[in-house]
């Protein structure tokens, strides 16, 4: 950890830069299923990440993740049963549609409250998932829609798995580069108190529609990604468990960072794979975590590690005064 | 600056906060807002910095309508206003709290233009050395000047300050004091609103005086200590000791 600290980067920059020398050399260390684990693991990771973004940095509660994400998966999916639309275009008009709908749901209610937020979101989704179960003709409801997978007839699940991880990376940085900008000091500013944001200057809900936008978008991504990944798509990908898991992966890794909110998703589906023997005992083992993370780290587990291993300075140390106060 | 605020009206329900207030302020006019608990002083500074949405009656500066506007498009016309307790916000950086402000009213400026300029408002306020700590970390008082700092960002035509001087510590109410009294010589206007008596006597020029939601007397503030009906609303004993 001394060298990470003499390298000239940002410590979350290094460690992200270590975990993606592991990640790449994973296919040489593997076996398959565990490739294939991995993969669905980065898929949680661009999820819990965008997630992220939106809660831990703008302070915006949405529980419409997953529907989302079902939004750019079924998009891609249907276009493609019916029209014949390549997995590629199928990414691209999935990606939009999901964050067409997101800018129609944001304009809506993000001139309200964030509780509103939350409630309207909990039932678009559940009004969705009802719709894909309702209209089998289009989506085949319960018997799953199938899909065509990104590359064809290989088998292999390594261009898969590093597709996902391409794709992880491009999210991050394209997220990290938005929070770095001044549209992220003004989310950070909303979150804090939207009131007083707005009163000094920012245009509250133009930014925050901005970022569910956006945020909807890189679920949407992600739900075409796994969509011509597993090639099947049932409605049960958006029930509300699914959206617990995401948001507990988010809050367990670090809720306020993105590379921490994405490294509690993969590890927190490697995990849970590992753990299969002990069925549900190990929902329990992670419920209980996810207990724990709320009553004593508010800021996750993995993020005040980092700050604790990796000190950048003032501001991180201002910082961990902030999360040992429980901010 | 020319604020014109004419027979403007607010409710809550069935409570009028507002009742045809009106009032007008030129130049740089350094003003006192005083009255009772309740009497609507807050509502009104939040009725003009855009927070609320007036039920009636209108509110101009420099020549525009203002009254319809949000919170954000009021501090881009030029009227900036801080909050009774601080708000500053928490789990940002002292020197990120004064950037908001900054690169949401002229972003064109840049990046490092407005960081140098916030060293020199923190500099003004004493707070330099206190530029990377969070605004949690700070005292009341401190959480003060950084709302203040953020007002001196955007350079406002005229500041609404909300109890300036409520819970800070003696020391810092003096940089207050000087803060608003260099701010005031190199031109800017403001309301002031404070129930701390010797504070607003000396620093206004003008003390309008608000009681159940209406203006009950609007002078000088040797005049105003003397008024019948401010005496019998608000000052009582406060104003022989003031």
């Amino acid at each position: 950890m001394t060298i990470l600290r003499r390298l000239p980067l940002h410590p979350e920059w290094a460690l992200g830069f270590l975990s993606l020398c592991v990640a790449l050399s994973l296919p040489l260390l593997v076996q398959s299923y565990w490739l294939h684990v991995f993969t669905i693991g980065y898929f949680y990771a661009i999820l819990a990440s965008s997630w992220a973004l939106l809660a831990g940095t703008a302070g915006q509660f949405s529980l419409g993740h997953m529907a989302f994400m079902a939004i750019g998966g079924y998009t891609s999916g249907v276009l493609g049963r019916f029209f014949g639309l390549p997995p590629l275009a199928g990414i691209l008009v999935g990606t939009l549609a999901a964050g067409l709908v997101g800018w129609v749901i944001g304009a809506l209610c993000l001139r309200f409250k964030a509780s509103y937020l939350a409630l309207f979101t909990i039932a678009f989704s559940e009004i969705l998932r009802m719709l894909i179960r309702g209209e089998p003709q289009i989506t085949r409801g319960d018997h799953g829609l199938h899909v065509a997978p990104l590359f064809g007839d290989v088998i292999s699940r390594v261009p898969y798995y590093y597709t996902m991880l391409l794709f992880l990376l491009l999210c991050l940085l394209l997220m990290y580069w938005l929070t770095s900008t001044r549209v992220g000091l003004f989310l950070r500013a909303i979150r804090e108190d939207e009131e007083a944001a707005a009163a000094r200057g920012v245009d509250v809900v133009r930014y925050k529609v901005l970022a569910f936008v956006l945020t909807s978008m890189i679920a949407g991504l992600a739900g075409t990604l796994f969509a011509h990944y597993v090639a099947i798509l049932t409605p049960n990908i958006m029930i509300i468990p699914q959206m617990g898991l995401v948001i507990a992966m988010a809050v367990i890794g670090g809720v306020e960072s993105l590379v921490a909110a994405a490294l509690g998703a993969v590890l927190i589906e490697v995990s849970l794979e590992a753990l299969r023997e002990f069925e549900a005992w190990r929902l329990v083992i992670f419920g209980a975590l996810l207990v724990i993370t709320l009553r004593f780290a508010r800021n996750g587990l993995l993020a005040p590690v980092f700050q604790r291993l990796l000190r950048a300075g003032p501001r991180a140390e201002s910082r961990e005064r902030v999360v040992a106060d429980g901010a | 600056m020319e604020l014109e605020v004419e027979h403007l009206t607010k409710r809550f329900g069935g409570i009028v906060a507002l009742n045809g207030v009106s009032l007008r302020l030129s130049g740089n006019e350094r003003v006192g807002l005083i009255g009772p608990n309740g009497s609507g002083k807050s509502t009104l500074v939040n009725t003009i910095a855009g927070i609320y949405e007036p039920d009636g009656g209108k509110i101009h500066l420099n020549g525009q309508d203002i009254g319809h506007l949000k919170p954000n498009q009021v501090l881009g016309r030029g009227l900036g206003r801080t909050f009774q307790v601080p708000r500053a916000f928490r789990r940002m950086t002292v020197m990120e709290n004064l950037m908001v402000p900054a690169l949401a009213i002229r972003p064109e400026r840049g990046r490092q233009a407005w960081e140098s300029r916030a060293r020199e408002v923190l500099d003004f306020l004493t707070m330099d050395h206190l530029r990377n700590d969070y605004a949690r970390s700070l005292s009341g008082g401190q959480q003060k000047l950084v709302e203040l700092g953020q007002l001196l960002m955007t350079d406002p035509d005229l500041l609404l300050l909300d109890e300036p001087f409520a819970g800070v510590h003696p020391q810092l109410m003096e940089t207050i004091f000087d803060f608003i009294t260099t701010l005031h010589q190199q031109g800017k206007a403001f309301i002031i609103i404070s129930h701390d008596m010797t504070s607003i006597f000396t620093l206004s020029e003008r003390l309008l005086v608000l009681n159940s939601g209406e203006i009950i007397a609007d002078g000088p503030p040797e005049a105003v200590k003397s008024d019948e009906a401010v005496i019998q609303a608000y000052l009582g004993e406060e104003a022989e000791d003031a």
